[in-house]
């Protein structure tokens, strides 16, 4: 086990080194980098011969990170200091006192529409997603399982989605057409009896 | 690239930015609470040990003694509890506790009760971060969708960092803000797996109740127990007709003849005292994720199977790892204590992110200074009140007192920020912190003597030294730069 801990060790190293070392070139090296991910594969197939079938790529992961994070910190300190201009802050806007309502009013739609709608549409295309997969005969705790983990996730695109469209329309439109579909699908399913 | 293209790059980007600063301004404050507690609550067994540090300690204990502990805290009942449990002996927390629905217990080797368990502050922190002590099932949801508004964060800043790879070692030294957005970026970059991974399995734990009771009410008629129970399984009908109490013995001397690779952690009997009761044990798998695997008995301790955590479907499988990949308890103190890294890096990026912010809006002309120095106080406020309960609770204070220390505490830091200024709050916020860190560990040693320095005592004091001694460095080294002119915020790249 230590023999495939160290190895595992080892290829974490050379496979963030030759990611570094790739980096570090002018220009982009594809051999290098494809060399320092399949490096890094190979250190989490090592360290899955450690342990289980769950817990062995999980250390393998954690090794990764942390070799990662050293050579972040080397990168770091080995980095020259550089004088650089000063940047002078503009000059206060006189209106932008002026725009903090407006600010203020947007960032309490936004609120609402993330803990709110978002949770809703988010909920309701999750539930009719275990629904739609109970309906075609999916087994109950991969169907429930798959749906934990898409509720979450579903909740934190839409809240993304909802930080980066500016168009007030599409927004409702993408969150109200979600919680509509969802809310049929939920009916038929359920008139189905699954 | 075109014109074009580089445009729609750039709008994306801004556009991405835009979402990721709206996301972390409206949540950021209550995820960096999350995030700070949840890399202490890692280290909760320690923490418990340590609040307790003059109580017997254990590799293992006999079924029998087990027995005898678990019996004499039943009959000591005034009310029958509902559920009899035996916490053993684990590496990180050697004790045998027993407890029931009101009250816990330290059993000896022998089998004798040896103290009452209290470990206050251990459990203000877990209340906080599985709860924000609000009540449970609120406090739950509210902590998984800040758990998925985390996951958002990663989204929309992997959205709006298109050279990801380009810089994916770009660390640009001593240049004030730059800094700060590099350490930002690189840390975010590369601890991706564990942050969006441990965002997502809280958020699981979270948010697993609301989604359980809309999937009961659209397909299971509202019970939510037909939802949960293929994967943990469920309980006998209950019978509450009076019988005499369960064996707890046979089910451990079972278990320990029978799979003696697992490493029994708990005991549980449900219902004791009548005609319905029936064991479980719940055991570690060493080589897995899982949290465990429940291993049924009926009350003459005969084994009726396991629930299938372990051998059971994928579904059930996986489900199993969610807590054990959320805390960190699932590959002993190396991994622990790449978590408390990892952890600490997840403050530092959501710190950074927000100074980022304010730093970004002065720059172009829409200076807060107000909220950037509230900002500053929950950043400094947070850790500073953890350490003053932690001295409050060494003094006698626990449940509501700690909460409302808490609490006030942080908002009376947030108050006096606004009015005292980003730098000065930096300063306060250290000196307070170490102030309080001392005032403990003076405390401690006072109230403990010789056990202070004891196996259970001992490390988690040493942690709270070192980081004393840390901050103290800190301290004196921003005094030295402020008196000598130094710019103090160039040399702080997390804040």
């Amino acid at each position: 086990m230590v023999i495939w801990q160290v190895l595992g060790l080892g290829l974490a190293a050379m496979g963030v080194y030759s990611l570094y070392f790739a980096w570090q070139r002018k220009a982009r090296s594809w051999p290098l980098v494809v060399a320092g991910w399949v490096l890094v594969l190979g250190s989490i197939t090592s360290w899955s011969q450690t342990s289980g079938v769950d817990k062995g790529p999980a250390l393998g992961v954690v090794a990764v990170i942390l070799v990662a994070l050293i050579t972040i910190i080397a990168a770091a300190i080995k980095a020259p200091v550089k004088t650089r201009r000063t940047i002078t802050p503009r000059q206060p806007q006189q209106s932008w006192q002026a725009s903090v309502w407006h600010e203020g009013l947007s960032i309490t739609a936004s609120i609402l529409a993330i803990a709110i709608l978002a949770l809703i549409a988010a909920l309701a295309s999750c539930t009719a997603m275990f629904m739609a997969g109970r309906a075609v005969g999916l087994e109950h705790t991969a169907n429930l399982t798959l749906s934990m983990f898409a509720f979450p996730m579903a909740w934190a695109g839409l809240a993304t989605f909802i930080g980066y469209s500016t168009s007030t329309f599409l927004r409702a439109a993408v969150l109200l057409g979600l919680a509509v579909v969802s809310a049929a699908i939920i009916l038929v399913t359920m008139q189905g009896g699954g | 690239m075109s014109a074009s293209n580089s445009k729609a790059s750039a709008t994306r980007v801004a556009k991405s930015l835009e979402a990721h600063s709206l996301i972390a301004v409206i949540f950021g404050g209550l995820i960096y609470i999350l995030a700070v507690t949840g890399t202490l609550s890692v280290f909760n067994h320690e923490f418990q040990r340590w609040e307790q540090p003059n109580v017997p300690e254990m590799e293992s204990i006999s079924p029998e003694a087990a027995e005898m502990a678990a019996l004499e805290v039943f009959r000591s009942e005034e009310t029958p509890t509902t559920h009899l449990y035996v916490n053993f002996p684990q590496e990180d927390l050697p004790r045998t506790v027993i407890t029931t629905d009101t009250q816990a217990f330290f059993a000896a080797p022998d089998g004798t009760i040896a103290a009452k368990e209290a470990f206050p502050w251990t459990q203000f922190l877990l209340d906080l971060h599985y709860y924000l002590h609000l009540p449970q099932i609120l406090g739950l949801t509210v902590v998984g969708a800040l758990g998925a508004m985390l996951i958002a964060m990663s989204f929309s800043g992997l959205l709006a960092h298109p050279r990801i790879f380009r810089d994916a070692f770009t660390f640009r030294r001593g240049a004030g803000r730059l800094t700060t957005v590099d350490l930002h970026n690189r840390l975010s970059v590369w601890t991706l797996p564990f942050h969006l991974s441990n965002a997502l399995t809280g958020a699981i734990l979270g948010l697993a109740s609301i989604l359980a009771f809309a999937i009961a009410a659209a397909g299971f008629n509202n019970d939510t127990d037909a939802v949960f129970n293929p994967v943990f399984g469920s309980e006998p009908e209950e019978n509450s007709a009076p019988a005499e109490v369960a064996t707890i013995s046979t089910p451990l001397t079972y278990m320990a003849r029978e799979f003696p690779d697992l490493d029994v952690t708990y005991f549980i009997l449900h219902d004791p005292g009548t005609a319905g009761q029936h064991s479980s044990i719940i055991a570690e798998h060493r080589d897995r994720l899982i949290f465990g695997e429940y291993y049924n008995f009926t009350s003459d301790g005969d084994y009726e199977g396991n629930v299938g955590i372990s051998d059971g479907t994928v579904g059930q499988q996986i489900t199993g790892a969610v807590y054990n990949v959320h805390f960190g308890n699932w590959g002993g103190l190396l991994v622990k204590l790449a978590y408390l890294i990892f952890g600490v890096g997840l403050c530092v990026i959501i710190a950074s992110g927000l100074s980022i912010y304010f730093a970004k809006r002065e720059a172009n002309g829409r200076p807060a200074p107000k909220l950037a120095a509230v900002w500053s106080g929950l950043i400094w406020g947070t850790p500073a009140m953890l350490a003053a309960t932690l001295a409050a609770a060494l003094l006698g204070s626990s449940g509501g007192g700690l909460v409302a220390i808490f609490w006030i505490g942080l908002l009376a830091t947030l108050i006096i920020a606004g009015f005292i200024g980003r730098e000065k709050t930096q300063t306060f916020g250290r000196t307070f912190m170490l102030t309080s860190l001392v005032l403990v560990l003076a405390i401690y040693t006072g109230r403990y003597g010789m056990s202070a320095f004891s196996n259970a005592g001992l490390s988690i004091s040493l942690l709270g030294a070192v980081l004393a001694a840390g901050l103290g460095w800190w301290s004196l080294n921003a005094r030295k730069n402020r008196l000598g002119g130094t710019d103090e915020a160039a040399a702080q790249p997390a804040e």
